[in-house]
C-alpha cells in the first residue's frame, strides 16, 4: 500500500515514515505543505495521504482543505487527517462528504504502532477511521434522559467501535465475540437508539456520530 | 407670608396713629425716621422676599417707633417704649454688617450684633424691672407708669446695671471667640480672651472702689460711644475690602450709616462730658447740628439700602440669568449669543484658545482677531492658571461697568473651562476604551499564539521522542532483558499521559476550533465536554470578528464552569442569537441560583471582558430559580 505523508514538522514526519515503513507500507512521498501534497497526489495517486491539519502558510486548517480537495478530485486516494486537538467537528466535516476512505486521528495515535497501521490500512481499503479519544469524548458526554442510558456496558463498547468506523468483523476480533453476538448487539443498539439499521458501514458511522453529537 | 405683612402693617398703623399727636418737633422727626424705615422695609420685603433686608428695615422702624412710645405717658406704651428703648439698634447693626447677603461672616461681627441684643435685653428689658421714673425726677409721672416694675432700685439703674451689662457682654465675647474664632491663631484668641477677662475684673474692681459717677462713665462709654464707633469702623472696613462690584452695592449706605453712627456717638460723648466735666461748654448749635445730622442720615439710610439692593439685584439677575442659560453646556454659538444678550453688545464675539495653533478661534473655526487700540472695541481675556482660555471681544464702554463684566467673565470662564474638561474627559475615556479593547485583542492573540506553540512545538517534540522510545522498544531483540523493555514502555506511557494533559492545557488557553471553525463549533465542543448536560441553541450564520467570538466563547465557558461549580444544576442551556448588530448570548441553568457578580472573580472577570468590547452583561438570579447570564456583545 502506497502512502504519502504531509506534515510541516520534519521530526514528526520522519517518525511517521519510520512507523509506516516498519509496518510494511510503501511511503511514496513525504512533503511539508499542502501544495506539494496535492501535486504528488495528482501525479502519483497514492492509496492513502496522511495530512496534518495545520500546515504552512497560515497554520490553521490547510490540511483539512487539502483533504477535502483530494476527496473531491482524487477519490482513489484515501485521506487520513492527523490533528493536534480532539475536535469531533473536524471528523464530522470530513465524514460529511461520504464516509469512504477517510480517517481522523489524533497525532498521538501514531504512538500505538499497530493500531495506527491498522487505521491507515482501513482508510486505504475504502473504510473509515475515527480516533477512539474523539469517540470517547462523545460517549462520555453528560446527557439528560438519553436513550444511551438504556445501553448495556457491552453495547456501549460496540457502539464506540462502530463510531470509530470498524466493521462487524473488526469488532468481533477486537472484543473476541462470535459474529452472531456482534450482530445481535448491533441490532439492539439501533433499536434502542431509534436509528434505522443499515448494512452500509459508512452510513452507519455517520448515523452513529450524528446521534452522538446531537 | 401675607399674614406677616398684615401684622406688620397693622402694628405700624397703630403705632403711627398713636404717635401722631402730642409729640414735640424733635420726636416728630424720629417718627418720620421710623416711618422711612417702615416704608422702605415693606417695599424691600415685598419686592425681594428672599432677602433679609426688608425684614431688618421693618424691625428697625418698629424699634424707632417703640422707643418713642415712652413719650405718650400711657402706662402700656410707656412700659413697652422704656423696655425696648434701644431695640432699633440690633436689626440696624445686623443690616449694616451683613448687607446685602444677610450673612454675618466673622466672629467680630457676630459679637457686635450680640452686644447690641444684650444691650436691649439686659440694659433695656432687665433694667426696666428696677426703673421707677418717679425716682429720676419725673414730677408729673403717674405712680404706676412702669407696669413691669418689680422693685424700685435707683442704684441698680444708675450703677450696677451698667456693671452687669458690661460683664455679660464680656462673657459673650469669650463665648463668641471660643465658638467662632477657631480660624484665628491660638495666640490671638488667647489674647482676646484674656482681654475679655480683664474687662470683667476691671469692671468688678472699679465697681467696688470707684465713686459712683465714674462707674456711670464706665457703663455708658463702651455701650453708647464705643459701640457706634466700632460699627462705623467695621462698615467702612467692609466697603474698603470689598471687590469693585460689591463696593457698588455697599457704597450708597456708606455715608449715611457712618454719619448717623458717628453723630449718635458724638452726642453721647458730649452728654457724658457735660455731666462730668464742668469746664466743657459746647454751644447749643453743636448739639442741634449733631441731631440734625443724625436725623437726616437716619431718614436717608433706608433709601440707600434700597438703592444698594437694586444694584445687587441688577447684577445678580443678569449674571444668574446668564448662568442659568449657560447651564447645560451650550454649543459654542449659544455662548456667544447669550453673552451678547447679557452685555447688550450685539457685535460681541467669543473665541476659544487653541493651544495647538496659538490663536483664539470662533465656533466656526475662523480666527478671532483681537481689536487694535483705539478701535472702540476691546478684548477681555480669560485665563486659567496663567494659560489662556478664551477671549471676549466687546465694546469698550462695557469696561465702565466692570462689576458686570467681571461676573460675566467669571461665568464664561466656568462654561469654557467646563467644556474643555468635558472634552478632555471624553478624549481620555475614548483613549482608555480603545486601549482596553486593544489589550483584549492583544491578549487573545497571545493566547492563540501560546496554544499554537504548545501544539506545534512541545507536543510534536514529545510525540517524536515517545515514538523513538516505542520504536526502540519494538526493535529490541527477543534476547533483550524484559525489564528494559518494560521500563522503556513505561516511559513512553508517561509521555503519552503528559501529551493528554498538554492538550487539555492548550485547549484551556484557547481552543483551536474557535479560531479555525468559529463560535458555533467551539460552543458545540464546549457543551460536549461540559460536566452537566448542556444544550446548545446556536442561531448565528457565518463567522464573527475574532474578538467577538473569543469574548462570547469565554463568557459561555466561564458561565458554564460556574454552573458546574456552584449551581447544583441538573441541566444548562446556551443560546446564541444575533439581533440588530448585537450578539446575544444566554447561559441558563436550573440550579440553586443566588449568584452575585460582586462576589467572586469569575463573574467580575466576565463583566470586565464584555465591557472591554463595549458590551453588557447581566446576571439574573433568584434563590431556587436558577441563574441566567445574559451577554450583549456589539458585533456590527
Amino acid at each position: 500500500m502506497r502512502v504519502a505523508v504531509a506534515d510541516d514538522s520534519p521530526l514528526f514526519r520522519a517518525g511517521v515514515v519510520r512507523v509506516l515503513a516498519d509496518a510494511g507500507f510503501d511511503v511514496s512521498a513525504e512533503v511539508g505543505d499542502a501544495t506539494a501534497l496535492l501535486a504528488h497526489v495528482a501525479a502519483e495517486a497514492p492509496d492513502v495521504a496522511i495530512v496534518d491539519v495545520r500546515m504552512p502558510p497560515t497554520f490553521t486548517t490547510e490540511g483539512l482543505q487539502a483533504a477535502h480537495q483530494i476527496r473531491a478530485h482524487h477519490p482513489a486516494t484515501g485521506v487520513l487527517v492527523l490533528s493536534a486537538v480532539v475536535e469531533p467537528t473536524y471528523a464530522m466535516k470530513l465524514l460529511a462528504g461520504g464516509a469512504t476512505s477517510v480517517g481522523y486521528l489524533l497525532k498521538d495515535s501514531v504512538l500505538d504502532l499497530t493500531e495506527f497501521a491498522d487505521a491507515v490500512r482501513r482508510v486505504g481499503s475504502g473504510k473509515t477511521a475515527v480516533d477512539p479519544v474523539v469517540i470517547a469524548q462523545l460517549l462520555d458526554r453528560q446527557r439528560a434522559g438519553s436513550p444511551l442510558d438504556a445501553l448495556s456496558q457491552r453495547e456501549r463498547e460496540v457502539l464506540g467501535l462502530m463510531a470509530e468506523g470498524r466493521t462487524n468483523t473488526s469488532i468481533r476480533d477486537k472484543l473476541f465475540l462470535s459474529p452472531k453476538t456482534v450482530e445481535t448487539h448491533v441490532r439492539n443498539i439501533f433499536m434502542k437508539l431509534g436509528l434505522v439499521e443499515t448494512d452500509d458501514d459508512h452510513r452507519r458511522v455517520l448515523a452513529v456520530l450524528t446521534f452522538l453529537r446531537a | 407670608m401675607r399674614r406677616w405683612y398684615l401684622f406688620v402693617i397693622g402694628l405700624a398703623a397703630a403705632t403711627a396713629a398713636f404717635c401722631a399727636w402730642k409729640f414735640t418737633d424733635v420726636q416728630l422727626r424720629w417718627v418720620a425716621a421710623g416711618g422711612s424705615y417702615m416704608v422702605a422695609g415693606l417695599y424691600a420685603w415685598y419686592r425681594r422676599p428672599e432677602s433679609k433686608t426688608g425684614m431688618l428695615l421693618v424691625l428697625t422702624g418698629c424699634g424707632v417707633w417703640s422707643s418713642l412710645a415712652e413719650a405718650t405717658r400711657v402706662p402700656v406704651f410707656w412700659t413697652v417704649g422704656s423696655a425696648l428703648e434701644a431695640s432699633w439698634l440690633p436689626p440696624l447693626v445686623y443690616l449694616m454688617l451683613s448687607f446685602p447677603t444677610g450673612r454675618l461672616t466673622s466672629a467680630t461681627q457676630r459679637f457686635v450684633v450680640l452686644a447690641c441684643l444684650t444691650l436691649v435685653a439686659v440694659g433695656g428689658i432687665f433694667g426696666s424691672l428696677f426703673y421707677n421714673p418717679a425716682d429720676f425726677g419725673c414730677q408729673n409721672c403717674q405712680p404706676r407708669l412702669n407696669l413691669i416694675l418689680i422693685h424700685s432700685y435707683p442704684d441698680y439703674v444708675r450703677f450696677w446695671g451698667g456693671f452687669v451689662l458690661l460683664s455679660v457682654i464680656a462673657l459673650e465675647l469669650v463665648v463668641v471667640l471660643a465658638l467662632y474664632g477657631r480660624r484665628a491663631s491660638v495666640a490671638v484668641r488667647n489674647r482676646l480672651i484674656s482681654g475679655a477677662v480683664a474687662t470683667i475684673v476691671v469692671a468688678l474692681c472699679s465697681s467696688l472702689l470707684a465713686p459712683h459717677n465714674t462707674l456711670e462713665v464706665l457703663r455708658q462709654t463702651p455701650v453708647l460711644v464705643i459701640l457706634p464707633v466700632t460699627v462705623t469702623v467695621m462698615v467702612i472696613a467692609r466697603w474698603w475690602r470689598a471687590s469693585p462690584p460689591a463696593q457698588r452695592v455697599l457704597g450708597p449706605m456708606l455715608l449715611p450709616a457712618s454719619a448717623f453712627l458717628l453723630a449718635v456717638a458724638a452726642q453721647q460723648a458730649i452728654g457724658l462730658l457735660l455731666n462730668y466735666w464742668t469746664v466743657f461748654k459746647p454751644t447749643p448749635y453743636l448739639f442741634q447740628l449733631l441731631t440734625t445730622i443724625a436725623v437726616v442720615a437716619s431718614i436717608s439710610l433706608p433709601v440707600t439700602f434700597l438703592l444698594g439692593l437694586a444694584r445687587a439685584r441688577h447684577r445678580h439677575t443678569v449674571v444668574s440669568d446668564l448662568v442659568v442659560e449657560l447651564g447645560d453646556l451650550p454649543p459654542a454659538e449659544d455662548l456667544e449669543r447669550a453673552l451678547s444678550k447679557t452685555l447688550r453688545d450685539p457685535s460681541l464675539s467669543v473665541g476659544r484658545w487653541d493651544p495647538a495653533d496659538l490663536r483664539y478661534v470662533h465656533a466656526d473655526g475662523t480666527t478671532l482677531a483681537l481689536p487694535a487700540e483705539g478701535s472702540g472695541r476691546t478684548a477681555t481675556l480669560l485665563e486659567r492658571d496663567g494659560r489662556p482660555l478664551a477671549a471676549i471681544v466687546h465694546d469698550e464702554a462695557l469696561l465702565e461697568n466692570d462689576g458686570l463684566l467681571d461676573s460675566v467673565a467669571a461665568a464664561t470662564r466656568l462654561v469654557v473651562e467646563n467644556e474643555r474638561l468635558h472634552a478632555e474627559v471624553r478624549a481620555q475615556l475614548a483613549d482608555v476604551r480603545a486601549s482596553r479593547a486593544r489589550i483584549v485583542v492583544a491578549a487573545d492573540a497571545e493566547r492563540r499564539r501560546l496554544e499554537r506553540d504548545l501544539h506545534d512545538g512541545a507536543q510534536q517534540r514529545i510525540v517524536s521522542v515517545c515514538l523513538d522510545l516505542k520504536l526502540a522498544a519494538a526493535s529490541l531483540g527477543s534476547d533483550a532483558e524484559p525489564a528494559l523493555r518494560d521500563r522503556i514502555n513505561e516511559a513512553a506511557e508517561g509521555l503519552q499521559e503528559a501529551l493528554a494533559e498538554l492538550r487539555e492545557l492548550a485547549r484551556g488557553i484557547h481552543p483551536a476550533v474557535l479560531t479555525e471553525e468559529g463560535l458555533g463549533p467551539a460552543l458545540q465542543s464546549l457543551t460536549e465536554r461540559a460536566r452537566i448536560p448542556t444544550k446548545l441553541v446556536y442561531r448565528v450564520p457565518g463567522r464573527l470578528r475574532p474578538t467577538v467570538e473569543a469574548t462570547a466563547y469565554f463568557v459561555a465557558s466561564e458561565a458554564l464552569a460556574n454552573v458546574a461549580k456552584h449551581a447544583q444544576a441538573s441541566r444548562a442551556t446556551i443560546e446564541v442569537s444575533h439581533e440588530a448588530g448585537q450578539l446575544l448570548l444566554e447561559v441558563a441553568d436550573d440550579g440553586v441560583g443566588g449568584a452575585d457578580p460582586s462576589r467572586g472573580s469569575g463573574l467580575r472577570g466576565l463583566l470586565d471582558r464584555v465591557g472591554a468590547v463595549d458590551g453588557g452583561l447581566q446576571v439574573l438570579t433568584l434563590p431556587g430559580q436558577g441563574t441566567r447570564v445574559l451577554a450583549e456583545i456589539p458585533c456590527a
